[in-house]
């Protein structure tokens, strides 16, 4: 536990520098985060060049964003925070309805070729999903989030995240049986 | 949960981190340095500038020139002056011209006497 929050008092203070200017505490940060940013923004993106530019504007968010964080808050829960609520907000504004509800294509449809964990089952799996599903499914499964915080994201009851996720957890059990 | 989710769950979160391509870091730190870096040099610039007004407004105030206000008598005599230009140019007659060059000549006799030339200390 101390260990944590040395780490994210370190990524605080580098946040911080990173945000008068610092360009060496902007790459520490950086190579601290960017790989669990990077791996969040692929599962719940359309597809790989959309989930770098998410990436990109989570970090320079953060940084617009360097005075309003709470001194001794986990700072990665925050920073992937801000990566899905932009991707969330994209989905929202960019993509109808129907295309996030439309099932994907088989594993290509991430277009996460050079991804090496499209190999494994799990992942092969969830990217079969629409991306709303797969979206949801991630967030609660990996991120912890809850229904109540999907519903404000999404501006849905949580009635609605709770039925998506069943759904999905359904035919994800289903398709790992067969 | 189920056993097969909860499974999925562990893998999922085994496998949340994924190493981005070289060329996002490059792009990323373009986007910073041109969002965040020339914030510090633009800080740097206001600060010269108010340096720099600092100073001058500390030199104006060291070496202002005497503001003292103009001397109604001096003021006068310029009225006069334009006074008579109107009149000239008016094509005044001549007693009205006389009248004011008079009055002008009085003014000025006054002002010379009642601030005398001082000597100056050699």
């Amino acid at each position: 536990m101390d260990n944590d929050n040395t780490h994210d008092e370190l990524d605080r203070i580098d946040m911080l520098r990173a945000a008068s200017g610092d360009r060496g505490a902007f790459a520490a940060l950086y190579l601290r985060h960017a790989s669990r940013v990077y791996g969040l923004c692929l599962r719940i993106a359309r597809d790989s060049h959309h989930a770098e530019d998410l990436t990109q504007e989570t970090f320079l968010r953060a940084l617009r964003a360097a005075q309003s964080f709470r001194q001794g808050a986990p700072f990665g829960p925050w920073l992937r925070r801000i990566a899905a609520n932009l991707a969330i907000d994209w989905q929202r504004s960019r993509l109808p309805q129907a295309q996030l509800d439309m099932p994907e294509e088989g594993p290509a449809m991430v277009a996460i070729g050079d991804d090496p964990l499209a190999s494994i089952q799990s992942h092969q799996l969830l990217s079969r999903l629409p991306l709303q599903s797969r979206t949801i499914v991630w967030l609660v499964l990996v991120e912890g989030w809850t229904h109540a915080e999907l519903a404000v994201r999404f501006g849905r009851s949580e009635s609605w995240s709770k039925s998506i996720l069943s759904r999905a957890l359904s035919k994800l059990e289903s398709r790992e049986e067969s | 949960m189920s056993h097969s989710i909860e499974q999925l769950a562990r893998s999922l979160r085994a496998n949340a981190e994924v190493a981005p391509p070289p060329a996002l870091w490059l792009r990323t730190e373009a986007a910073y340095l041109e969002t965040f870096a020339p914030r510090r040099r633009s800080r740097r610039a206001a600060w010269m500038a108010c340096a720099a007004s600092v100073l001058i407004a500390g030199l104006y105030l060291i070496f202002q020139p005497d503001s003292r206000a103009p001397d109604p008598r001096v003021q006068y005599i310029e009225a006069i002056d334009r006074q008579l230009q109107r009149a000239y140019s008016d094509g005044s007659s001549d007693a009205e011209l006389d009248a004011l060059w008079r009055e002008r000549e009085q003014r000025l006799e006054q002002l010379k006497n009642e601030n005398p030339p001082q000597p100056i200390r050699i």
